[in-house]
């Protein structure tokens, strides 16, 4: 009995040891059926019905006996994807962010230049961008959008008031606080931005909106090859009233709240991508009865224009330890790169195309007819990489960052002056010690220069 | 010898018993530790990247650091208003509800509730009660006119007040659920014989419940030390420890150097200054608990 009881016991014991072993076998079973299955992550939702439609579709239809599943993350893709290299079950394909430019360092993506014919050459040409995904002849990845970021704001509330659209940083502040002033009886207020997490909020606002006024790409000159954030001076001013005279929590807000309340009527302004805002009022949270949003260029400071930031995408980068690269490429190409598809999803607003002969052939929805600032324009440019953007793993800034810094700035939590001087001497610091210490020569771009 | 055969079957199922967890334990908890204190002398920005030996420079950064000092006082205040809210309030809770009336059991479930819940959930709801433009407190506050315009709870002035509000809530029904096993562990003899001696009401709570409790309330004390030491889920999802690191508790600041929360360009995971912070806060949180320990001795000897 006393034995039994024993081997009872050992077997109880064994069982979460059992479980783990279950997990590995997961993928067997579709293999199995006979279809060789494909993994694709992504952390795209607003696109999420579109793509998962043409997913099905190609899976019901395809003669290769290839499945892609097509696995939406949030924003632990990054951690997803780090513990999968680590442990050799990372996917066969992943959407491209720039934390992923490590492992194409590293080698760990295919060079797709070989596997593509002339033809898929030459539909894509236009998005191979030297330095992003085209790197020393090779191929990463094939941004086939692009997003910029622009002032989105309230048309019905502008016409409401007799409200020219901004074009300056004056005429924005004073048309975020004239708005507030009218209005805050209503719970309308001019201005807001989702500044719960600082650096989340500024990167797709404050940051390009200097850019375009000033040349600095994340407070360095790459004409001097040294930081200095002084620019960004009168328009932390400028931000500082609207979001102190702005919609109330902006200091809590994230992104989705933040549009929940703009398609609302409460919110006259504030900024953010042209690839998801269109498809975000439609699908996400349509607008209010009567209310119409539209979208214009970032206000600037002056009459001298510079190039803004911008970002191809969505790209899609092929794990070079996957198995089943052919079958890969063939779903990929089939899906993602089919032309048709690609205007299909270019004209419902799900996102906008960077391929020419997309944007040739598309019939251009309302939204891009009404707002042609949503379109990529010659000033939104591929800016080269800072220091702190290409050796990320040795410029460590200790103290408040450069984000953070301009968020207490704004909420009036920190002195402007001294905060910035502060800044852009901890800044120079690092730079100044990296290159003495050779671990790279002063970044100069001349074209990039300010004038 | 058969005694030895037998010592040794029973150890046989004693460690097959065993082996399961100490697996878990060394697989989930040992081995994090060991690699964290590997780590912390070592500039390392995760997996991908090269990691170069630093010595102490991930300690000297840490004792530079203005924000985790900040945050470090930020947890002693989130902590402390936990603690001194949370314990007398559960353990009034356990003492009423422990009294054998009319639907004791139902409010003891309806208080224990929050403790199942998730606390991301948690922060996103009450991110739906607090936000200042369409926040339910608000609007029910300023509907009974305690408030006339609205408080903004999430901002920098409230944002530490509303955390320790909604981690109040959070851990009433499970402190009260320690305290009922408590209560109820107080032999009836004790209580029938000072009743006996014309003991009533707050007397007899004073001067026989709560030092009965003393071991107990010991255990839960330190349990919930501990506990606010390392309270961070809640925090992440309702603040992220803003605005302008006003809400930001010394785990968070940590954790956030492993997981950079925003997915700025410019964050990178800097694991080793992480792996740095979490040993001087698990030094500080060891230290704060020893200290109790030592204190509550002293107590219980006077």
């Amino acid at each position: 009995m006393k034995k039994i009881t024993a081997v009872l016991l050992i077997v109880l014991a064994l069982i979460p040891s059992l479980a783990f072993a279950g997990g590995a076998g997961e993928d067997s079973s579709a293999e199995s059926s006979g279809k060789t299955v494909i993994r694709l992550w992504t952390n795209d939702r607003h696109d999420a019905t579109f793509w998962t439609e043409k997913v099905e579709e190609y899976n019901a239809t395809n003669t290769d006996n290839i499945e892609l599943s097509y696995e939406i993350y949030t924003d632990n893709i990054w951690q997803a994807v780090d513990m999968a290299f680590q442990t050799g079950e990372a996917p066969d394909i992943v959407k491209y962010d720039m934390y992923f430019d490590k492992y194409i360092l590293d080698g760990r993506f295919v060079d797709l230049l070989p596997y593509m014919t002339d033809e898929q050459k030459e539909l894509t040409e236009a998005v191979w961008y030297e330095g992003q995904n085209y790197i020393d002849g090779k191929l990463y990845f094939i941004p086939t959008g692009n997003t910029c970021l622009r002032l989105f704001y309230n048309k019905t509330i502008f016409d409401r008031l007799g409200l020219e659209v901004p074009e300056t940083l004056d005429e924005m502040v004073n048309a975020a606080v004239t708005i507030t002033n009218e209005l805050k009886g209503e719970g309308i207020y001019g201005f807001a931005c989702n500044l719960k997490s600082a650096s989340n909020g500024l990167k797709r606002s404050l940051e390009p909106q200097v850019e375009r006024g000033t040349g600095l790409r994340l407070g360095y000159d790459f004409g001097t090859g040294t930081y200095d954030f002084t620019p960004y001076i009168p328009y932390l001013e400028g931000w500082s009233t609207m979001i102190q005279q702005g919609f109330p929590g902006s200091e809590s807000l994230d992104i989705d709240p933040l549009r929940s309340q703009f398609a609302a009527g409460k919110i006259g302004m504030y900024m953010s991508y042209t690839h998801a805002e269109p498809g975000v009022y439609v699908n996400q949270f349509p607008m209010a009865e009567g209310q119409e949003w539209g979208c214009t260029y970032l206000p600037i400071d002056g009459d001298q224009l510079y190039g803004q930031y911008f970002t191809g995408t969505p790209g899609f980068l092929f794990n070079k330890d996957g198995e089943n690269f052919d079958a890969a490429w063939k779903a990929y190409t089939a899906i993602f790169l089919n032309v048709d598809n690609l205007r299909e999803h270019f004209e419902q607003g799900f996102g906008i195309s960077s391929i020419p002969a997309v944007l040739e052939t598309a019939d251009m929805g309302s939204d891009y007819v009404n707002n042609p600032a949503l379109l990529k324009a010659d000033d939104d440019v591929m800016y080269p990489k800072t220091p702190e953007e290409e050796y990320a793993q040795d410029f460590i800034v200790e103290g408040l960052d450069m984000y953070n810094t301009f968020g207490a700035i704004i909420a009036g939590q920190l002195d402007l002056e001294d905060g910035i001087a502060d800044l852009t001497k901890r800044y120079n610091e690092v730079n100044e010690r990296l290159i003495s210490q050779g671990v790279y020569e002063r970044i100069i771009y001349p074209e990039f220069a300010r004038n | 010898m058969k005694i030895t055969k037998k010592r040794l079957r029973e150890s046989a199922v004693a460690y097959s018993l065993l082996w399961p967890n100490l697996l878990l334990f060394i697989c989930f908890s040992l081995f994090p530790v060991i690699w964290m204190l590997k780590y912390m002398f070592f500039r390392y920005g995760g997996i991908g990247t090269t990691e170069t030996f630093t010595g102490l420079e991930n300690f000297m950064r840490v004792f530079r650091d203005e924000i985790y000092w900040k945050s470090v006082l930020n947890t002693f205040e989130y902590a402390l208003g936990k603690i001194i809210i949370t314990i007398p309030a559960s353990f009034a809770l356990a003492y009423i509800l422990n009294k054998k009336i009319k639907g004791s059991g139902f409010f003891q479930s309806l208080i224990f509730l929050p403790t199942i819940m998730s606390s991301a959930v948690m922060g996103l709801v009450f991110y739906l009660l607090f936000n200042v433009y369409n926040g339910e407190i608000n609007r029910m506050l300023m509907g009974i006119g305690l408030i006339s315009s609205p408080i903004n709870w999430l901002g920098a002035d409230h944002a530490m007040h509303t955390l320790i509000i909604v981690a109040i809530w959070g851990a009433l029904g499970n402190y009260m659920v320690y305290f009922l096993a408590g209560l109820q562990q107080i032999p009836q003899e004790v209580i029938e014989s000072a009743e006996v001696d014309g003991a009533t009401g707050f007397r007899k709570l004073w001067y026989i419940t709560i030092p009965m409790m003393g071991p107990i309330l010991k255990i839960i004390l330190m349990l919930a030390i501990a506990t606010a030491f390392n309270d961070m889920n809640m925090i992440l999802v309702l603040t992220e420890g803003g605005p302008y690191n006003a809400s930001m508790v010394m785990t968070l600041y940590a954790y956030k150097f492993f997981f950079p929360v925003s997915a700025a360009n410019t964050v990178v995971p800097q694991f080793g200054y992480g792996a740095a912070l979490s040993f001087v806060s698990a030094i500080i949180a060891g230290v704060i608990t020893i200290l109790f320990l030592r204190f509550s001795r002293k107590m219980s000897d006077m």
